[in-house]
């Protein structure tokens, strides 16, 4: 593993990371700056997304970045540089010892001052990371991907069918200090491959199904379970035209039972996160959860759990804290919302290390890694589709979530790649839907579950952040109206 | 549009440049040494953006940001390869191509979509800059925070504490980009952007229902111009407005569900009409190669029917134009090298134009089955130079109709919902079924507009602009900054303009946000 902030640099040396923060933190010391908070960071990655069948696009590089928090006279300024030289770095430091005096005077934040002795000072924090990921061979990548074409050969639903996807892999490091003698490092990697099959491409060239498979080790990306999910999936959708849904009806609104995949669910759950688990909002009046600590807020059958180290994260906050896991709803009832040290301070609870990077602090905190878990036991989709007794939607993914009502957590969005009705036994395709509904409520109505999937996309809209979910059997699950293909 | 045909061998702050065209030559150079048949390749010495941000009247964040990057793309042996990095000197560029190169050679042993050359006769050095008459950078700080504390002491005064959490941003950035290919097409451009907002969230009592309001636009609103634009809104009398809609709406009834009229504001309508629905029209969505991330276009199954297909009524005509004054989708070259266009995408409503790039035109045609598109939209751009360039809206603008604004109101219909600011949005992935809601809206009762919360509106985006009744004329026309659009794996963020004037539609179907 490569501990230099400039790989492959060779004319002028440049610090290790280490080296890099060190200096930092003792050259804004020196010009002025009481405390310092820093958070270095290098990622490189690489992509190979493909369209029907051949490489589209493959962006690929490295980036860095410092992200610096400075205290002088009792005022807090942030700021970031992007390309980590001396030159640069002296710059940003004087401009921003320089503005200091706009802001108000502060007790906050307090800065880290000790780490648990677990992860002492220079050992470098490996929960996710591994050699060969790391390499970022696009030879990998390609083999991946042509595994894939292989094993799609293999079934006959999807042996001959067009698809597109991509195979992605990034690897990086991230570097904490503050003037409190506090050092951290974390080093990471990434990797993940998904598929989109389509059955009819000629007839239906928007009908499509989904899968993935992400881990922090490429060889553990499960090219056969992406494969075998398209197939089961796929073999519902060949040969046919969707229905729509709606046409005939009267109203645009309907209630169904829906099945929800874990990448249908992980956007909605990102919103949730986002604007209801976030501490600020809670302490502002704005969360769904506002007022609601020690109440039951969903199903008594529903917990969920932030879980920071369980799959490739960062092991501390950006501020240094060590994260650590947060029953945020335990058995239906709200038990703690995500905060930094402000926040915690102002709510007048235990800090759950859950702070943005110094120039992300006005955005609050929130959950990392949500780990949804249903007191049931676990059915597997095709279980759960055979126990259909009533009409019931079954979503593989959603589309372009939005909140807007964020005062009681109504979500909207469409489904997408895959949505079929069960009716008496017979699953059919149909075109896409719009779901409008208040999600604690809907947590309210859960009545079973299938077993917990990683939904881990390290470059997707979703974020870097991976969510343990499984899928859901929700009942009366809210839509308003659907796609129609009309012109 | 500013266009100096001798090259400046300096850049803004008087460094010489001479040192980056060198290494862009060096680097291109080697990548033919390498085998690539074709290269370009693209660099930002240095992007800086300064941002003050305020809340309840006490500077929260005051942020100074500065990045370099560079990129390059080749093509060998039929595929494509790029790489990108942020430190730029000779010993990185010379990985970073060396990393392109096997790319493009990995790339082309799996099958790669065919690359597609430029215009091999444009050749030459251009150089834009942003005409402006105050530059941000020599603002004081204080001033801007001072300016922001000011629009939220008076939402204090108009609101008292039931103005419960008060808001204000601006932000300024400077950022420059040069271009080099193989064919000698040399670019050196400077973008100056400049943009402020204010917020305001109000309630009755704690635990009530809340009412948020924006000004002058809740996404940014943000122009390719200086300071001077900041100070041509009046802020403080904006705050008082606003702040006062917002306590109206507390006590104001709820927006009740139904098919109406509706007029649409600018502060909405520009992102439906000039952002959303213009998602469709991009190029890539409709050769179907953003399906699996950003989605598609219904236009995706009827390309062939392009130059004749209704999209709206006879009052509807789009244009994208890359070198509008102010616009921040405005430009002399885009960033694959094609230089600026005006053109239609909707001409009396109906659907003439997509957003194209050189590769997508070549697809486009294909599918239309006849050479529709001559060249390319120049609509490639790229959020930093080492991001590969996306088919990306410049600044997409809605003409402006006939009527008055006044006199479309005076002749809508009793019931009618006129929407405000922009609050929340989504649209699936044929950008064809919507939902977007508003900070506040009205309803004409008895003649008069009042005050309704909670609105949203819903439906079928191609009936939706069929339902068009027209827009107001230019004198209600109005031009605004996106700062922050989405797209692209890894996610880029891009900034596009939008301008319109309100606009008219019956059958709107109505329904309320957290009924």
């Amino acid at each position: 593993m490569s501990a230099s902030v400039s790989r492959g640099h060779k004319e002028k040396p440049m610090k290790t990371g280490t080296e890099y923060l060190d200096w930092v933190v003792k050259i804004a010391r020196s010009m002025g700056a009481k405390k310092v908070e820093a958070v270095v960071s290098r990622q490189s990655s690489l992509l190979k997304r493909v369209w029907y069948g051949k490489i589209h696009q493959n962006p690929a590089g490295d980036s860095y970045g410092l992200n610096l928090g400075l205290i002088k006279d009792g005022r807090y300024i942030t700021g970031g540089i992007s390309t980590l030289d001396e030159r640069n770095t002296e710059q940003l430091i004087e401009k921003l010892l320089s503005e200091v005096p706009h802001m108000p005077e502060t007790d906050l934040p307090e800065l880290s001052l000790k780490f648990p002795d677990r992860f002492p000072g220079e050992e470098i924090l490996l929960t996710g990371y591994d050699e060969r990921t790391a390499a970022l061979n696009s030879k990998d990548a390609v083999r991946k991907l042509s595994e894939l074409k292989e094993y799609l050969q293999e079934f006959e639903a999807t042996k001959d069918i067009v698809w597109s996807g991509k195979m992605a892999m990034s690897e990086g490091e991230v570097w904490f200090g503050n003037s409190n003698d506090v050092r951290l490092r974390h080093a990471y990697t990434g990797s993940f491959l998904n598929c989109y099959a389509f059955p009819n491409p000629y007839e239906e060239p928007e009908m499509s199904t989904y899968s993935a498979s992400g881990h922090f080790v490429v060889d553990k990306i499960d090219v056969g379970k992406v494969a075998w999910e398209l197939a089961f999936k796929t073999a519902f959708q060949k040969g046919k035209k969707r229905i729509n849904l709606f046409e005939g009806r009267n109203s645009a609104e309907a209630e169904f039972d829906v099945i929800m995949e874990p990448y249908a669910l992980a956007p909605i759950i990102g919103w949730v996160s986002m604007f209801s688990f976030n501490g600020l909002n809670y302490l502002r009046g704005s969360s769904a959860l506002s007022g609601r600590m020690g109440q039951i807020v969903t199903g008594a059958n529903i917990s969920i759990i932030d879980e920071p180290l369980r799959f490739s994260p960062s092991p501390f906050d950006g501020e240094g804290y060590p994260k650590k896991s947060i029953a945020l709803i335990d058995k239906g009832v709200l038990k703690a919302v995500a905060t930094d040290s402000t926040i915690a301070r102002m709510l007048g609870t235990p800090n759950t290390a859950h702070a943005s990077l110094p120039t992300g602090k006005s955005g609050g905190a929130m959950p990392s890694q949500i780990s949804l878990m249903v007191d049931c036991q676990p059915l597997s989709i095709g279980e759960m589709v055979d126990r259909c007794m009533l009409p019931t939607i079954w979503i593989t993914k959603t589309h372009y979530i939005a909140m807007p009502h964020i005062q009681s957590a109504e979500v909207t969005g469409t489904t997408q790649h895959g949505v079929f009705l069960i009716d008496k036994g017979k699953i059919t395709p149909i075109y896409n839907l719009r779901f409008k509904q208040k999600m604690f409520e809907a947590l309210s109505r859960v009545e079973t579950a299938g077993p917990q999937l990683v939904v881990y996309d390290a470059w997707d809209e979703g974020g870097t952040s991976p969510f343990f979910l499984p899928a859901l059997k929700i009942k009366d699950f809210k839509f308003l109206g659907g796609t129609t293909l009309e012109n | 549009m500013v266009l100096l045909l001798v090259y400046s061998l300096t850049d803004i702050k008087g460094r010489d440049m001479s040192v980056y065209q060198m290494l862009m030559e060096d680097t291109l150079r080697l990548a033919h040494v390498l085998g690539a048949e074709y290269a370009e390749m693209r660099l930002e010495p240095e992007s800086v953006s300064e941002s003050v941000a305020v809340e309840d009247e006490r500077p929260v964040q005051v942020t100074s940001a500065s990045e370099s990057s560079m990129g390059i793309l080749v093509y060998k042996n039929g595929g494509v390869g790029f790489w990108g990095t942020s430190r730029l000197d000779k010993k990185n560029a010379e990985v970073m191509v060396r990393r392109a190169v096997e790319s493009a050679e990995a790339n082309s042993r799996f099958g790669s979509v065919c690359p597609v050359l430029p215009d091999t006769r444009l050749m030459g050095n251009f150089v834009y800059v942003t005409p402006m008459a105050k530059n941000p950078f020599t603002v004081p700080v204080e001033e801007k925070i001072q300016l922001l504390v000011r629009a939220e002491a008076a939402m204090k005064e108009e609101a008292g504490s039931k103005a419960f959490y008060r808001s204000g941003a601006m932000t300024c950035e400077k950022t420059q980009k040069l271009f080099l290919n193989s064919f000698g097409l040399f670019t050196d451009q400077t973008f100056v952007m400049s943009g402020a907002q204010i917020g305001v969230n109000v309630r009755k009592s704690e635990g009530d229902d809340i009412q948020g309001r924006t000004f002058p636009d809740g996404h940014g609103y943000m122009a390719q111009a200086g300071y001077e634009f900041i100070e041509e809104r009046d802020f403080i009398a904006g705050a008082r407005q606003i702040t006062n809609e917002a306590l109206e709406l507390c006590f104001a009834p709820v927006v009740s569900a139904g098919t109406r009229h509706a007029i649409i504001m600018p502060g909405e309508f520009n992102l439906h009409g000039g952002h959303e629905t213009i998602h469709g029209f991009e190029g890539d969505r409709c050769c179907g190669t953003e399906w699996t991330l950003a989605g598609g276009s219904f236009f995706m199954r009827i390309l062939p029917q392009i130059g004749s297909f209704r999209f709206g009524s006879e009052h509807v005509n789009i244009v994208a134009d890359s070198s509008i004054a102010r616009g921040v989708g405005t430009y002399l070259f885009d960033d694959e090298g094609s230089p600026s266009k005006h053109y239609h995408l909707v001409k009396d409503g109906i659907w003439v134009g997509l957003l194209t790039s050189r590769e997508s035109v070549s697809m486009l045609n294909q599918h239309i089955g006849r050479e529709y598109f001559k060249q390319s939209g120049a609509s490639m751009r790229a959020e930093r130079a080492s991001s590969i360039p996306l088919s990306r809206m410049t600044n997409i603008l809605i003409e402006p109709g006939h009527l008055g604004f006044e006199e479309m109101k005076d002749m809508a219909p009793e019931g009618t919902i006129m929407f405000g600011s922009n609050k929340s949005w989504t649209i699936d992935d044929y950008r064809r079924h919507f939902q977007f809601g508003v900070e506040i809206a009205w309803e004409k009762v008895h003649g008069s507009w009042e005050l309704r919360k909670n609105a949203l509106y819903y439906g079928d985006n191609l009936k939706f602009w069929r339902n068009c009744l027209g827009f107001a004329d230019e004198k209600s026309w109005v031009l605004y900054g996106l700062p922050n659009c989405g797209k692209g794996d890894p996610i880029q963020s891009m900034k596009t303009g939008h301008g319109t004037s309100p606009a008219y539609f019956k059958d709107v179907s109505i329904g309320i946000a957290g009924a």
